[in-house]
């Protein structure tokens, strides 16, 4: 995989910035709305808990858990607590989108079942959506009432209309929510099944495991302007006789163990299921595409999806983070087709040639050369992987980082890289918890419940643990995370879908002194025939602020990716850290349909909307 | 705990080595422990902590290996200060282990590279130690110096191409053509590496049965044609010596013992365990294709063509 250069090298370092005068620049900075409008602050709301407090909050310096005091009382179940059967492992993806167009998140948690038999008797459990008053205060919405054991959710607009919509995957259920008038309601006829049977508890004969997905991403393929739907699936699974004790039979049958230790059976020795890729008409229905987009489909547990610019050739291509099988580098040909060159980029297998238990996975500039990086969660005894985009391919930076050290004893799933402290270099998060309860026995060199851990990937190019405070302290296992600014200080917030407990709720105190910009890109309001396009919601579009005098001058890249993580789906907003810079020199946006726009400087401390060739539409203080 | 650990090291530094008449017992317990490490079953080796602790001067091995079983286990200063210096070869190579999982590279090199001066470039601190040309190319290569890390992968390959890392040297080895342009070295490579990953993982599932299921002679059939595979003869008639002695009547194992004297090179009793393998079970069908081959190597040509005939009809696919 050779990296095209449409944009990297723009910006990033300061000759290269003179290279901006030779672009065929659309620069349309139609004119700055008055500020805000569209958050109302009211005192409280009906229904929200009292208010939490001015920023910042009691607790500076941490990311502190406010989830119960800020009324997100989500509680996942997760089967057993002796997680017998693998389905109970696995856990619940989290979403935040904009429910009512009000210019907040919202969250939307997936939900499993007390059991299998809970599962097949009653249909499966509902989804929980929680409302956000403008200021990080939640209070339970009206649920809708389609049942499954969710696992993964994706967000974006999937009928073009302007709002958020949701995909809610499940063992054996995927379904399309739209979102009217504020709630999330199914879209019949979504296109999304492959046969109409595939729930377990519309079957009740053994022998039919349904399709099980895990991480789905919304993204635009074929660069058609609709978003389109990667389903990442996992194994067959027979809801009504799972494997136990051991697989296969007679003197050849495999025990189930680990470390010595009995345990659930899989993923090694069942039937991986292979992953779909559906085209999405615009209207908020799909069709299945995979034979053709991904004719080199093969099966392989797949758990975290990715949808990024991989090679900076202006579509997106997709990272598939598989369960002991090797990891996928999906490259998009432009047109929507995906051929697999994770081996020769270096980033299918460990950098020992092992195939790892790849979990989540995140992506971002980690050392601002213009390229954007990624990092995949692993199992313990494995790292967090993180590797550098360079020329070719991918260069593991996992031991450079000191990240076998940091990570080996961790299992982790959801992970970001995001700039939590507003620094300007990113941080590591990762939420982690084992799958095995028998993790707690002597000797396994790991544990069941496990902290959520933050590092910083700064300039000294190491992975330098954060102190744990906050919610980085209760070792609690999590699997789904989102990132994403709940109370409107600009400040990227994460809420954690941990498994068999609480939901917890990191309102981000790290430093709030520092200098923050958060951009939303958006594609054109009106859509026309002409291909490329830029989606409604801006899925794919690119943004490089400018920060900095003389040899301080740098430039920061995001790509907006609502799919990240583990099942999970974070905020389409860009969040920029600009540490103690108190204005930034330009913003240059690359959209999907290929157009160029740069904006001129202005002040931190804003949210600013941009549309592709209208500009600036929005600049809104944080609260 | 460790303050034991660590005083019960220092004594055994001062210590001679142990008694001749234990040597069988101590290979057959490094082998134990050796598989319990390969098989990621270190608290297999932790629970027999007391007998460690009660030995006045183990085998460095076993030392090294209960090292390597704490570091498993979470417990790296523990086996950090057992390993002590580190002077001796597997300690130093259960230290260098260590290190490079928890990414401190410079400290792997110090116990494994050769010491600056006077050193060639292509040798490593413990030559007559596989693993050292592994640990030391493996901490080279993650140093970023493919350069330096491919000759000593390569010679680890080719000393030790069964040890367990094989498929993981062999990775990296496909990293260094590639580094350097060399692509169909590469793709030869990636070749070896995925018959040597293939390799290991049907061997670690026949441990893990045979293990589990030790009245069973059917995964020690599986180990024994695992190591025919490799040309490992010895190896090989240990698995069946082992499966035959679980079940007398196990025809497919004296099928292949009878292969396995034919590539010893003992074609008499080669043919005696073919023609006992045919009358515990006439049905079997590679047991012709031994004779065939057999037959051939005699010069008895049509012998060779009517027995490699009846293995056709089997079904057998296999040139003569």
């Amino acid at each position: 995989m050779r990296r095209s250069s449409t944009l990297a090298p723009i910006g990033f370092a300061t000759p290269a910035l003179l290279r901006l005068a030779l672009l065929a620049l659309v620069a349309a900075c139609a004119g700055e709305s008055s500020p805000p409008g569209g958050i109302s602050q009211p005192a409280t709301a009906p229904g929200f808990p009292a208010a939490a407090g001015p920023r910042p909050t009691e607790a500076p310096g941490a990311l502190q858990d406010e989830a119960q005091a800020r009324g997100l009382t989500y509680a996942n179940v997760s089967g057993s607590a002796e997680k017998s059967v693998i389905l109970e492992a696995n856990g619940a993806g989290v979403a935040l989108l904009d429910l009512g167009a009000d210019g907040d998140l919202d969250v939307v948690f997936a939900q499993g079942c007390a059991s299998l038999d809970e599962l097949v008797r009653t249909g499966g459990a509902q989804l929980a959506v929680f409302e956000n008053d403008g200021a990080g205060r939640f209070r339970a919405l009206p649920v809708p009432p389609e049942r499954a054991w969710w696992t993964g959710l994706a967000t974006g607009d999937v009928d073009g209309d302007g709002d958020d919509d949701l995909v809610a995957a499940g063992f054996g259920e995927l379904v399309v929510f739209e979102q009217r008038d504020g709630r999330l309601v199914a879209r019949a006829g979504s296109g999304l099944h492959p046969a109409a049977d595939l729930a377990p508890a519309r079957r009740g004969e053994r022998g039919h495991p349904p399709a099980w997905a895990t991480s789905v991403a919304l993204f635009d393929a074929d660069r058609d302007g609709h978003l389109d739907l990667y389903v990442g699936q996992y194994l067959d699974l027979d809801p009504l006789d799972p494997p136990r004790g051991k697989l296969g039979e007679g003197p050849l049958a495999v025990p189930c163990r680990w470390k010595g230790h009995d345990v659930f059976c899989g993923p090694a020795g069942l039937v991986p299921q292979l992953d779909r890729l559906l085209r999405g008409r615009g209207d908020g229905t799909f069709e299945d595409h995979s034979a053709t987009a991904l004719p080199e489909r093969v099966a392989g547990f797949a758990l975290g999806v990715l949808p990024f610019d991989a090679d900076g050739d202006g579509d997106t291509d997709l990272f598939v983070a598989n369960d002991s099988r090797p990891n996928l580098l999906l490259v998009n040909d432009g047109k929507g087709t995906f051929h697999d060159v994770a081996r020769a980029a270096g980033v299918a297998l460990s950098g020992d040639g092992r195939m790892q238990a790849g979990m989540g996975v995140a992506s971002a500039d980690v050392n601002r050369d213009g390229v954007l990086d990624f990092a995949v969660t692993n199992f313990s005894d494995e790292p967090t992987e993180l590797y550098f985009g360079s020329d070719v391919g991918f260069r593991r930076m996992t031991h450079a980082y000191g990240l076998l050290r940091e990570t080996r004893s961790l299992l982790s799933w959801g992970v970001h890289l995001v700039d939590f402290d507003g620094d300007g270099w990113m941080e590591l998060l990762s939420a982690n918890g084992h799958v095995y309860p028998q993790a707690d026995r002597e000797h396994t060199g790991t544990s069941y419940g496990q902290r959520t851990t933050l590092w910083k990937l700064g300039p000294e190019a190491k992975a330098v643990p954060v102190a744990p405070r906050g919610l980085l302290v209760p070792s609690i296992g999590a699997r789904g995370s989102a990132v994403g600014d709940l109370d409107g200080d600009g400040a990227p917030d994460v809420v954690l879908a941990r498994i068999d407990a609480p939901a917890a709720l990191g309102m981000n105190r790290l430093d709030p002194s520092a200098n923050r910009v958060a951009i939303r890109l958006l594609g054109p309001e009106i859509a026309t025939d002409a291909v490329p396009r830029t989606p409604r919601d801006g899925h794919g579009a690119r943004a490089v602020l400018v920060v900095g005098l003389r040899e301080q001058e740098h430039a920061l890249l995001a790509e907006c990716q609502t799919a990240a993580g583990f099942q999970s789906a974070s905020t389409p907003w860009l969040h920029f850290g600009l540490g103690r810079e108190t204005k930034y020199k330009k913003l240059i946006v690359q959209w999907p349909s290929g157009r160029i726009e740069e904006l001129p400087g202005g002040d931190a401390g804003v949210r600013l909307t941009v549309r592709e060739g209208q500009g600036l539409v929005m600049r809104q203080a944080f609260r | 705990m460790i303050a034991a650990l660590v005083a019960t090291a220092i004594v055994w530094v001062a210590q001679a080595a142990p008694p001749v008449e234990a040597a069988a017992d101590t290979a057959a317990r490094i082998a134990r422990w050796q598989e319990a490490i390969d098989l990621d079953l270190p608290p297999e080796i932790l629970r027999e902590r007391d007998w460690f602790e009660a030995q006045r001067a183990p085998d460095s091995r076993l030392v090294a290996l209960f090292a390597r079983a704490l570091h498993a286990a979470g417990d790296d200063e523990a086996a950090t200060r057992l390993l002590g210096p580190a002077a001796a070869a597997p300690l130093a190579l259960a230290a260098a282990r260590i290190a490079l999982d928890r990414d401190e590279i410079a400290l792997a090199l110090r116990h494994v590279a050769p010491p600056a001066s006077g050193a060639s470039a292509n040798t490593t601190r413990f030559p007559d130690e596989p693993e050292s040309w592994l640990l030391e190319g493996r901490a080279r290569a993650r140093a970023g110096d493919l350069t330096r890390a491919e000759p000593l992968l390569a010679e680890f390959v080719k000393r030790a191409p069964w040890h367990v890392d094989a498929p993981a040297a062999w990775f990296m080895l496909v990293d260094c053509a590639r580094a350097h342009g060399d692509a169909a070295e590469a793709s030869r490579r990636e070749e070896s590496r995925q018959k040597s990953a293939e390799w290991h993982a049907f061997y670690r599932a026949r441990r893990l049965q045979a293990r589990e299921s030790p009245r069973e002679p059917l995964p020690r059939l599986g180990l024994a044609q695992l190591w025919l595979a490799a040309d490992q003869l010895d190896r090989a008639r240990s698995e069946l010596d082992a499966a035959i002695a679980l079940d007398p009547r196990f025809c497919r194992a004296i099928e292949v013992l009878g292969e396995l004297e034919r590539r010893a090179g003992r074609a008499a009793e080669a043919r005696a365990r073919c023609d006992e393998a045919l009358t515990c079970d006439p049905e079997l069908t590679e047991v012709h294709l031994t004779v065939a081959r057999l037959a051939r190597d005699a010069g008895r040509t049509e012998e060779a063509a009517a027995s490699y005939a009846r293995y056709r009809e089997r079904g057998g696919t296999k040139d003569l």
